[in-house]
């Protein structure tokens, strides 16, 4: 697919070498595409593997540019040189779109058009994650739905359309709580790791910071002024340990992980309620851990 | 409800013994919440829960 829609030899070297480092982490979002065009047994069309591959494409320029947005590309193959690098991600994201105008499927105007509908929302999410404005709960898994939910939605609804023409409510909705559990995976994720990524080293906020941020112990109140620029990051590595206790103490982990199972449920139940094989409802409801 | 609940360990501890009844709080919300809270603080009891 590369060597078809990408004709200039230095790019297309650097993008198999991305495509090779991405594949390190798994395809979810082909995968989630081929499992729900396959659960609405269509005729058999091998196209189906090329669309998968575009929407990994997409998901891989989108992975770059979050990287270049937050600054945290340290270890990725991408980071030398970022003004090739952003013109690689522009390659990526028309060739997603081109490689699905190019297949054999009845509905693929309709899958472009999905395609080009949740990537732009999942745009506007990113917007409000870098202006760092989500504080509080409602606004946080708002944002979160819109900036993870959507790509998960995007990859979900493409497979179904090519099969059906048809975007099942119930898949819109718990693609978009898959998308946010992950989300909710890093954030559980992060709290107990203390690189340069850490979230509260970077003021960003996410669900068990809001909790410990809205917790009445006078003990983390110098977080408070860390995220209010009166103190310095040394201050915060400093209380490494004490963090990582009230993380745990005030229940900000609990809390995080019972929000997390909160919309696990939520994806089961509505998974549960899909007209199709028990075999692919298992496999779906692998995605919601 | 789920951070006062968190905050009032007593509470939960009650509910799941069957001595109070969880009220105002969405279904799906209390077994999340009494499913990890047994997890979290009494993995060997959790069974009882689920």
């Amino acid at each position: 697919m590369i060597d078809r829609q990408i004709m200039q030899d230095e790019m297309k070297v650097k993008i198999l070498e991305y495509v090779e480092y991405q594949s390190r982490q798994g395809f979810p979002f082909g995968e989630l595409l081929v499992i729900h065009f396959q659960m609405f047994n269509p005729p058999e069309n091998e196209d189906i593997y090329k669309v998968a591959a575009a929407i990994e494409i997409l998901i891989l320029s989108f992975d770059m540019l979050d990287d270049f947005e937050d600054n945290d590309s340290t270890e990725k193959p991408w980071l030398p040189e970022t003004n090739i690098e952003l013109n690689i991600t522009t390659a990526l994201m028309l060739t997603s779109a081109n490689v699905i105008k190019h297949t054999t499927f009845e509905y693929k105007n309709h899958a472009i058009s999905i395609l080009l509908k949740y990537a732009l929302q999942s745009v506007h999410g990113q917007h409000k994650d870098l202006l760092n404005v989500c504080r509080n709960e409602t606004d946080y898994i708002e944002m979160t739905i819109e900036k993870s939910g959507s790509l998960v939605t995007m990859a979900c609804l493409i497979g179904v359309v090519l099969a059906t023409n048809e975007c099942p409510p119930e898949v819109k909705r718990y693609s978009k709580w898959i998308g946010l559990i992950g989300q909710m995976n890093n954030d559980l994720r992060d709290i107990s790791s203390w690189d340069d990524k850490n979230d509260l080293l970077n003021k960003k906020y996410t669900l068990p910071i809001i909790y410990i941020l809205n917790h009445p112990d006078e003990e983390i109140k110098f977080i408070h002024d860390y995220y209010a620029n009166f103190l310095d990051k040394a201050e915060i590595l400093n209380n490494r340990k004490l963090i990582n206790k009230k993380f745990i103490d005030t229940g900000a982990r609990k809390y995080t992980k019972i929000i997390k199972r909160v919309y696990q449920k939520k994806v089961i139940k509505e998974i549960m309620r899909l007209d199709t094989d028990q075999y692919y409802k298992d496999l779906l409801l692998e995605y919601a851990h | 409800m789920i951070r006062y609940l968190i905050n009032n360990n007593n509470v939960l501890e009650k509910a799941i013994a069957g001595s109070v009844c969880l009220v105002n709080i969405d279904p799906e919300e209390k077994e999340a919440i009494l499913e990890i809270f047994l997890e979290e603080e009494n993995p060997s009891q959790a069974y009882l829960w689920k």
